[in-house]
């Protein structure tokens, strides 16, 4: 465990060849439960995506916006259950929403975000049982 | 399957933790209070499946990234 703590401190943020932090995924996410590590990946081809990629198999990868950059006012509350679930308190999150491509039209899915706690490393996948987010928040023709 | 018929504010315990209790049932359904330790997820079925589905579309999708950036970019510079 120093070990891990000692190669994250000494790595340099600004170097791109850098390896990505590891975030764990305790119960992976819907259709894919045996993914249980991700690697965030961001780069200037992706912005302002981000591309989340598993290291377990079948390692699937997810392209992921901020929800904010696509409805301002998106809630970003989490229940004091689903919190204590990614080991959080009160500090600030991060929230992804996972876009995707059906025959050709481009959408967020703002009802199941990803939220991801920098502080633990670890991250969920939320489904919004009570809130009208829609799964295919329409991004328009890609 | 296990087949089990119970009363208004009766219950089942399953595994260690969970609970399942009968609130009130009547003609447009059955009212259920479920009680879970943090780590374990409850979703509607149907809700559950919805995401799932939606996950595997996305995941099929990521390798329409270099067309999905430039979208996203169109969108972003928009006032």
């Amino acid at each position: 465990m120093s070990m891990t703590v000692a190669t994250v401190s000494e790595t340099d943020p600004t170097d791109s060849k850098a390896e990505p932090l590891v975030v764990d995924f305790p119960s992976g996410i819907p259709g894919f439960e045996t993914c249980h590590r991700f690697v965030l990946v961001s780069s200037p081809e992706l912005a302002p995506m981000a591309c989340l990629r598993a290291l377990d198999p079948p390692e699937a990868s997810f392209l992921t916006v901020d929800p904010r950059l696509l409805d301002p006012s998106y809630d970003l509350t989490l229940r004091e259950f689903e919190r204590a679930r990614i080991g959080a308190g009160d500090e600030p999150l991060l929230w992804l929403a996972i876009v995707t491509v059906t025959e050709g039209e481009a959408s967020a899915n703002l009802r199941a975000p990803i939220v991801i706690n920098p502080g633990r490393m670890t991250g969920c996948q939320f489904i919004r049982d009570e809130a009208d987010y829609p799964v295919r928040y329409p991004l328009g023709r890609a | 399957m296990l087949v089990v018929t119970r009363k208004r504010d009766e219950a089942i315990v399953i595994g260690d933790g969970i609970e399942v209790r009968v609130l009130r049932h009547g003609r447009d359904g059955v009212r259920l209070g479920i009680t879970a330790p943090a780590h374990v997820a409850v979703h509607r079925q149907e809700v559950y499946e919805t995401i799932r589905a939606a996950n595997a579309a996305a995941a099929a999708a990521a390798m329409h990234a270099p067309t999905l950036v430039e979208h996203l970019r169109g969108r972003a510079g928009k006032p």
